[in-house]
């Protein structure tokens, strides 16, 4: 098999083969480090690799395999991750000219669960400084770009990740969602990703954004892709106190089962915001597939996303300065502007207006849950409610133009991070500049495996997960 | 004041004036969607909420 056609398998393919030796982890790996190194730099989605380390562990899995055994669900496969993901003893720099040569002493238990599962990881990827934005801008990487049209946006914070998965470069990756962090860039790129409930995966040995709204989660290029990675993941971890000791369904299993009859609610009243035209357009298309696919959709007045935003952005900004408070006191100056200027609202806060926020969250919860899932199993609305932007129009220094946009594209994202439930973009089609759009599916607490099987469905429906865009590492 | 003015923040932090505008707008949203509800449910309340309604969800899909 040729690396084109290696690089041009998903993360369950790819698994099978090297299972049966049909490919060696050591080529699969070497593809993948190529790839990125090569196209990959010219995309700038690369933050450092490691092919020392991750050839070695490369040539011990296939030597594993030849031995009869097996190192798990992953075996093989190589994977790269968001710059935020610690291992011991290695660079972890965050996208942050102030995180430049930090060493972390803790393995994430992501990335430890993957090691475990078997995956090959092969390096860093780049990511919006300090995972403070959504459009992907970062002067201190140089700004991602889009492998749909080269002069757009990534979207944010995943967005080497993103792009490096709809390139081809690597079949799936890490990211980290503190207000649309994974489902915005898996939007603009046309990619599978889930935010799962908080407290559904570690975030032990991750950089913190806001811990109380922090989660980790996949992106790739299939819901059964993204199953095998959460699979991985998900589960207690005595390292970080908020995770759930849920037990942790097979995903995987759980993909083949119907959807027919199932109930979808169509936010409508109450997302307080523009939606561009053709945006709605592709939704409604989509929910016609879905009614082919035999279920039933309503709309539904939402709770003001207004409101849910507002408590987000005061838990978020909130945290994140105090986080901040010593580096942007005596070193503001080697911040990007947009990092910054997005980040100072947070330092003017009162400790009551956060402690408020934080408190209503569980209330919040109930009542969203009661409205939204009393008679419907997902709510469905878009993830971005604009086009995907052309980086140049929106790299003005984090300027009020900036924010506006940058806020926008977040606003139908982030009241999940504040209400903790599951949520993932499943790309549904494309603009008319030939640029992916998603759709946003979420789910009561820890319904995972839902959304999944919904994703599911629908690529199975439709072609638009195999579309690949201009620019791969596959020619 | 222009906007771009630097003002103390309670966290001895100076910040643009524009940035205590956005501070207190949020605030305002934040003190409204708030006012008539209990105040007292500790952090770890939310987390012990997503797990009971999982088994509400679940319970009624079963």
């Amino acid at each position: 098999m040729t690396a084109r056609e290696i690089l041009d398998l998903g993360v369950a393919e790819l698994a099978m083969r090297i299972a049966r030796g049909e490919i060696g982890s050591r080529e699969a790996t070497e593809a993948v480090l190529e790839a990125l190194d090569g196209p990959g730099r010219a995309l700038g989605v690369v933050a450092r690799l490691e092919p020392e380390r991750a050839l070695a562990r490369a040539e011990a899995a296939d030597a594993a395999r030849a031995r009869g055994e097996a190192l798990g669900p992953l075996h093989g496969v190589p994977l790269a991750h968001k710059d935020m993901f610690y291992r011991a003893g290695e660079l972890a720099e965050c996208g942050a000219a102030l995180m430049r040569g930090h060493r972390p002493a803790v393995t994430a238990t992501v990335l430890a669960r993957l090691d475990a599962a078997g995956a090959i990881d092969v390096g860093r990827l780049n990511m919006v400084e300090f995972a403070l934005g959504i459009t992907g801008h970062n002067s201190h990487t140089g700004h991602p770009q889009n492998p749909w049209d080269r002069t757009r946006i990534t979207g944010g914070s995943t967005s080497g990740g993103a792009a490096a998965v709809a390139a081809r470069l690597v079949p799936a990756t890490l990211g980290s969602d503190t207000g649309g962090s994974i489902r915005v860039p898996s939007a603009c790129c046309g990619l599978v990703g889930i935010k799962p409930t908080y407290g559904r995966v570690s975030r032990f040995g991750c950089m913190p954004l806001s811990f109380s709204l922090d989660h980790i989660g996949p992106l790739a290029r299939s819901a059964e892709d993204l199953a095998l990675l959460l699979q991985a993941i998900a589960g207690h971890d005595p390292n970080d106190p908020t995770t759930s000791a849920r037990p942790v369904p097979d995903y995987r299993a759980g993909l083949g089962e119907a959807v027919r009859g199932l109930r979808l609610a169509v936010a409508a009243e109450g997302v307080e915001t523009e939606i561009d035209p053709e945006v709605v357009a592709v939704q409604e298309e989509a929910l016609r597939v879905m009614a082919d696919l035999g279920l039933s959709a309503r709309p539904q007045t939402v709770a003001s996303f207004k409101s849910l935003n507002a408590l987000r952005r005061v838990i978020m900004l909130a945290e994140c300065a105090a986080y901040h408070r010593e580096w942007i006191a005596t070193a503001r100056d080697r911040y990007n502007l947009e990092t910054a200027n997005r980040m100072e609202p947070g330092f003017a806060f009162s400790a009551v207006d956060y402690l408020r926020a934080v408190s209503a969250r569980a209330t919040l919860l109930e009542r969203f849950c009661k409205e939204t899932f009393a008679a419907a199993d997902l709510l469905v609305l878009p993830t971005s409610p604009v086009a995907t932007p052309r980086i140049a129009d929106t790299a003005t220094g984090g300027d009020a133009r900036f924010m506006a946009v940058a806020n926008r594209m977040g606003a139908l994202v982030g009241p999940f991070n504040y209400l903790g439930l599951p949520a993932l973009n499943l790309p549904i089609g494309f603009d008319a500049n030939g640029m992916p759009i998603g759709l946003q599916l979420v789910a009561p607490p820890f319904a995972e495996g839902l959304l999944l099987r919904m994703a599911h469905a629908f690529e199975a429906a439709t072609g638009v997960a195999r579309k690949r865009p201009p620019f791969t590492g596959i020619g | 004041m222009a906007e771009d003015s630097l003002v103390e923040t309670p966290s001895g932090v100076q910040v643009p004036v524009g940035a205590v505008i956005t501070a207190e707008e949020l605030a305002a949203l934040v003190r409204a969607a708030t006012h008539d509800l209990p105040f007292g449910a500790e952090p770890a309340a939310f987390l012990t909420a997503l797990e009971r309604l999982a088994r509400v969800a679940e319970e009624a899909a079963a």
